[in-house]
């Protein structure tokens, strides 16, 4: 534990689908403020934490606590609210303009929260022209949407974030260039991020931290550095083989 | 006359009908949307519901329509509450259907995209789930306005109003241009109404053109009722006739309606071709549905007041009346003088030979006589045997014969002497003599006009109108405008103008 305050902590978390374990005796704490990576292969359980902290799955054995309080008890209406999240699908709302999807978390208080920042501006943030506020997500490319799917997520300004491989589908010029904009919005705003990948390169980029799942459990949860220094089983090792210390790596979950 | 001379030249009736059936089927489509729309989410939102809810909505719509109006009119009586019911439920099945499979289809990871950024259920449902799901209500829709458009034509069967009347009068009165024209519009309506929608539908998927879509149909529709209305041109004063599915009523009704148009400003509405009777026309004056109807002293007394002694005329006549009036605000104003009830008749050759003219006329050589009946008249008391006993008739011998064979058996010699309906078309022109029933041995049915005590202190001006119906027709006169109707196949509404021309009532 460190000394900033846990604004999420898992303890004992497990979950299965029927028969199917994903998760097994979960604990693990994240700060405020920091910028989570999670990586681990396909089916091991990342998505399935991610609704875990917003309330979209229950536990089924343990407690997850957000904000300090443990979600089973408190209202999950405004919990969501409070947390901005990017799934896997994007999830764009297909009958709504590009203008109504971003507005469309503000427009569900009773009251338009106040300090929303002006539509132009979330847009400029995620590198979307502004000029598309009125097209339909039929009416953009795949790397639109999703950059999209980033500022609905952004809109009320949650303090926590959580991005289910929001850059699957841009190019590698845009992926850099988003890269470095969500470390300046994460940084502008205090953010605490847990973010999904399947690149290994892009975790060790962006992470101040990278949970590594593997067999139903977080294998290792470390600084990049750390991970690079004292891999914590042959599987860690072998994912991060090839990766210097810039973080170059081409390997791929 | 081809069908489409027919339409232009009962222009304003036809516009009439249209509107009647716009709004019948309108409110229909419009409370079987929102009904079926709730059920449907209900449904939906409760998956344990949605075999029971979905069976009972399908098996209603098996009903068939005939049998559901039937069902319905103990319950809410004939016209066009009884209409919109019918029609609401049949429409419901297609909306509840639909609402359910729009939603059910509806992208669960967009729905779980909005739920985790924290939408309730109903910021759910009502930003996302119903607009995504909207396309396949929409056909919903569309399915089930065509088909009430449809059906709606049968509901003028109970009286409802709408372009069935025209239908059903064609079939009442065998003209077949009549029907067709009511059957065309129906379709045509059916068609637009389904093109506007298949427009719409198209500009669904294009969420741009989707709200404009929106504001055209309605645009369109309510320009359309518009100058349906303005067309169909109303004054605020207005009454209904109601009448039986007879020849002879809807000539009566018709007569009645032409002399109030004629001499008052009075707008008459018609609830006509009742099946049914007395037991559909009271309740329904009572209700208010109709302010008007033709009706027959003999069912009147017995059947509808239950007495079983029968005083003389004057008499009945008046205790009629202040009955009526007492139990159901009603009054009897103006007797037309004709009397449809039982009647013996003989051949013009045997009245000639043996000087008949009166049943007691008969007695005297009613042993050279046969008698010819349909079985139900020997059955009853008051029947055959009854009759005999009165006068004294001792016929020669009495056979069984259907109604409708009767005229050929007395023409062909076969009997002597018949029972009839003294009203009846095929009396005109018929080789027969009626005899006069001098004794008055058979009740009655002198036909009047029943109004609402109501109407008339809303609309004086009727009395004098009513009162002109007296004695203006004969038992002869109606047995030939039944002729001209059932025989000749002339449109009643024809038939009762050109009476009352010829009696100088109408220019
Ligand atoms: N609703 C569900 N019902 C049954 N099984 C599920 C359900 N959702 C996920 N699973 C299973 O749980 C496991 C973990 O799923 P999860 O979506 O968390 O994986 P993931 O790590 O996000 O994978 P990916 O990298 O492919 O997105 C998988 O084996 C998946 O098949
Ligand atoms: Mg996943």
């Amino acid at each position: 534990m460190k000394s900033e305050q846990a604004i999420i902590q898992f303890s004992n978390v497990s979950k299965s689908y029927g028969e199917t374990l994903v998760l097994d005796d979960v604990s693990v704490s994240i700060e405020e403020g920091e910028f989570l990576m999670l990586i681990g292969r396909s089916g091991c359980g990342k998505t399935t934490f991610l609704k875990l902290i917003n309330g979209l799955l229950e536990p089924d054995a343990g407690t997850v606590s957000v904000f300090g309080e443990d979600i089973s008890s408190v209202d999950k209406i405004s919990l969501r609210r409070s947390i901005g999240y990017v799934i896997q699908s994007v999830g764009l709302f297909p009958h709504m303009t590009v203008r109504k999807n971003i507005e469309y978390v503000p427009g569900l208080f009773r009251q338009y929260p106040e300090g929303i920042w002006p539509l132009e501006k979330i847009m400029k943030l995620v590198s979307l022209d502004p000029d598309l506020k009125n097209r339909y997500p039929a009416e953009l490319s795949g790397g639109q949407r999703q950059r999209v799917g980033i500022a609905r997520a952004l809109a009320a300004r949650p303090k926590l974030l959580l991005m289910d491989e929001p850059f699957g589908a841009v190019d590698e010029i845009t992926r850099k260039q988003l890269q470095g904009s969500i470390k300046d919005i994460k940084d502008e705003l205090g953010l605490t991020i847990i973010f999904v990948t399947h690149s290994v390169e892009e975790a060790f980029r962006l992470g101040d931290r990278i949970a590594i799942f593997e067999d139903h459990r977080i294998i290792q949860i470390d600084k990049p550095e750390n991970i690079l220094k004292n891999p914590a089983d042959a599987f860690v090792k072998a994912l991060i083989e090839t990766t210097d210390t810039d973080g170059k790596n081409n390997n791929k979950l | 006359m081809s069908v489409i001379d027919i339409i232009i030249e009962r222009k304003g009736w036809f516009l009439g009908l249209v509107e009647q059936h716009l709004i019948l089927a309108g409110v229909s489509i419009l409370l079987a949307g929102v009904i079926g729309l709730l059920l449907g989410i209900l449904v939906y939102e409760k998956k344990s519901l949605a075999k029971v809810v979905l069976g009972i909505t399908n098996m209603l719509y098996t009903i068939p329509d005939i049998a559901m109006f039937g069902f319905l009119i103990p319950l809410t009586g004939i016209g066009n509450k009884t209409a919109i019911v019918a029609l609401t439920i049949y429409a419901l099945l297609p909306m509840v259907r639909n609402t359910y499979t729009g939603l059910d289809q509806v992208d669960p990871d967009i729905v779980e995209a909005a739920i985790g950024m924290g939408s309730t259920k109903r910021q759910l449902l009502l930003k996302i789930q119903l607009p995504l799901a909207f396309p396949v209500i929409l056909t919903g829709i569309r399915n089930m306005s065509v088909m009430t458009i449809s059906i709606a034509g049968i509901a003028s069967f109970i009286g409802a109003g709408g372009l069935g009347q025209a239908i059903y009068r064609g079939i009442a009165t065998n003209n077949q241009e009549l029907m067709l024209a009511g059957s065309i519009i129906i379709a045509a309506i059916a068609i637009i109404l389904d093109l506007l929608f298949g427009m719409w539908e198209q500009g669904v998927n294009n969420h741009r053109k989707f709200k404009r879509g929106v504001v055209l149909v309605l645009l369109l529709l309510v320009f359309l009722a518009a100058v349906i209305h303005l067309n169909a041109g109303r004054t605020g004063k207005q009454i209904t006739v109601g009448y039986d599915n007879t020849a002879e009523e809807a000539v009566i009704a018709n007569i009645l309606i032409d002399l109030i148009e004629e001499e008052t400003d009075i707008t008459v509405e018609e609830l006509g071709d009742l099946s049914g009777g007395e037991t559909v026309l009271l309740p329904a004056a009572l209700e208010g549905e109709i302010d008007i109807y033709p009706e027959y002293t003999g069912t009147a007394w017995l059947t509808i007041l239950k007495h079983t002694e029968i005083p003389d005329q004057e008499t009945l006549n008046a205790q009629l009346n202040s009955e009526y009036k007492e139990q159901y605000d009603l009054e009897w104003l103006g007797m037309y003088g004709f009397n449809d009830s039982y009647g013996l008749a003989v051949s013009n050759e045997a009245a000639e030979k043996y000087g008949l003219k009166t049943y007691s006329d008969l007695a005297e050589v009613s042993e050279n006589l046969t008698f010819g009946a349909e079985p139900g008249f020997y059955e009853r008391a008051d029947g055959y045997e009854g009759l005999c006993k009165s006068y004294g008739f001792k016929f020669k011998k009495h056979s069984d014969i259907t109604f409708s064979l009767k005229y050929d058996a007395i023409q062909e010699n076969k009997v002597d002497v018949i029972t009839v309906f003294t009203t009846d078309g095929r009396l005109s022109g018929a080789d027969v003599t009626v005899l006069e029933d001098d004794l008055e041995y058979f009740p009655k049915y002198l036909c009047g006009n029943v109004i609402r005590s109501e109407t008339l202190e809303k609309y004086p001006e009727l009395r004098s109108v009513l009162e002109q119906t007296n004695d203006l027709i004969s038992d002869q006169d109606m047995s030939m405008l039944n002729k001209q109707v059932e025989i000749d196949g002339k449109e009643p509404a024809a038939v009762a103008r050109e009476f009352l021309k010829n009696k100088g009532l109408l220019p």
